[in-house]
């Protein structure tokens, strides 16, 4: 009569808020402080609509990522294959995954756009932390100030100018959901953690920018994020290419175009197969030569104009 | 096969647990390795039926009750499931509690939540 089953793994709805109470527990086993940050609180808090994604993410102080991080590959987590190409932003998370489990783990040190020292910034959201019941189990979670900062700063890396349907409903939800005095908070939340500049599109569409925010303390840290936001498809490479010498474009071209077999296919979710790599190649080559001619305009003109 | 009439029957502490119309799904967190147990139908309606208060006969005639069949039809599934469950660390029989053998009550976890 009685069905049970354990070989069928959790949806990814599912999986996602058993994860949170698993980090969380873990996370206290090995006395790590674990932000639950994006993912299903971020609907709970009203600052989207509920959907699934492929991994939850967490936020830990940077100097207890190894704890959490050895803790779960003892209980079998594993990374994911690292990118092999060249990185616009700095590693700023480590990708667990599980064959139990339909989802990964983003377990981040810092989060791209808060331009202060990743453990300030930590303790700032920390202090800031909520908990938010999920699957049953209290999780520290980012309070909706902090979150409303952590998720635009994501959005704001795909659309650096702040126009798009995906801020523009985080900023009527941001409306709706945080007062007036909130609102401030999150303008002193952006200096504190030095994020005023990269949030400054987003802050003005809230109607609570600043004039002339101060600059962060890490002035090629901004350019690194001015760099990287305003980035075009293929750009990294090509400014692998620039930085170095003659004798080494064959190889890097060669591996923008080839990348590692395991690489190839855990982006695509494929299993190996040769048929499936040849295609994924030839994808790759279409699609990256299409996207060289504009990434070389842009950088010719970057560099024309000083 | 264990488990008396009288048992007493409770869901374990220190379980993230997703209950949704179709389906519960457990992780026993003490057991952070292992993989979420998904519970479907007659299963899902047991573990739903369990409260820490009903008597085992109680819960046997629930579900009897609800697919309109005898007791005696239901009473060996019921058993084999809560036995099945503890074995895995879900449920804890508390008539065993009572003679000072089985584990009971909220856990304090693996250590003091955060200040």
């Amino acid at each position: 009569m009685t069905e049970t089953v354990t070989h069928t793994r959790p949806t990814a709805e599912e999986a996602a808020l058993l994860l949170h109470a698993l980090c969380e527990w873990v996370g206290r086993e090995a006395g790590v402080r674990v932000l639950a940050i994006k993912g299903p609180v971020v609907a709970i808090q009203g600052l989207r609509a509920p959907r699934s994604s492929a991994d939850i993410d967490v936020l830990v102080h940077p100097e207890e990522l190894r704890a959490f991080a050895d803790r779960m590959r003892a209980l079998g987590w594993y990374d994911a294959v690292e990118p092999s190409g060249p990185r616009l932003i700095a590693a700023h998370s480590a990708n667990l995954l599980h064959d139990h489990w339909p989802l990964g783990i983003d377990v981040h040190h810092y989060f791209p756009g808060f331009l202060a020292d990743p453990g300030t910034v930590f303790d700032r959201l920390w202090d800031r932390r909520v908990e938010v019941e999920l699957a049953g189990v209290p999780v520290p979670a980012c309070d909706p100030v902090g979150q409303v900062a952590v998720v635009a700063l994501h959005l704001l890396r795909s659309h650096p100018d702040g126009r798009s349907p995906v801020l523009e409903d985080l900023r009527d939800r941001t409306l709706q959901t945080l007062s007036p005095a909130q609102l401030e908070e999150l303008v002193e939340l952006a200096v504190d953690t030095e994020s005023a500049w990269p949030l400054r599109p987003f802050l003005l569409e809230l109607g609570c920018g600043l004039d002339d925010p101060e600059k962060p303390t890490d002035a090629a840290a901004l350019a690194a994020w001015n760099t990287a936001t305003l980035a075009v498809e293929a750009e990294g490479w090509l400014r692998l290419l620039a930085e170095a010498p003659a004798r080494r474009w064959p190889r890097i071209v060669w591996h923008a175009v080839m990348l590692t077999d395991e690489e190839l296919l855990a982006h695509h979710q494929l299993t190996r197969d040769e048929a499936n790599l040849r295609r994924l190649r030839w994808q790759r080559l279409r699609r990256g030569l299409a996207a060289v001619p504009p990434a070389a305009l842009k950088l010719i003109r970057e560099r024309r104009s000083g | 096969m264990t488990g008396s009439d009288d048992a007493v029957w409770s869901h374990a502490p220190d379980l993230a647990v997703v209950d949704s119309p179709e389906r519960v799904v457990l992780l026993n967190l003490r057991r952070p390795a292992e993989p979420a147990r998904i519970l479907l139908g007659t299963a899902a309606e047991i573990w739903r039926t369990i409260d820490g208060e009903r008597a085992q006969r109680e819960v046997v005639e629930r579900m009897a009750s609800s697919y309109g069949v005898g007791p005696a039809e239901v009473l060996s599934d019921v058993v084999s499931f809560c036995v099945d469950l503890e074995h895995d660390g879900l449920l804890i029989n508390r008539s065993l509690d009572a003679r000072g053998t089985a584990e009971v009550g909220p856990s304090p976890g693996p250590g003091a939540r955060h200040g």
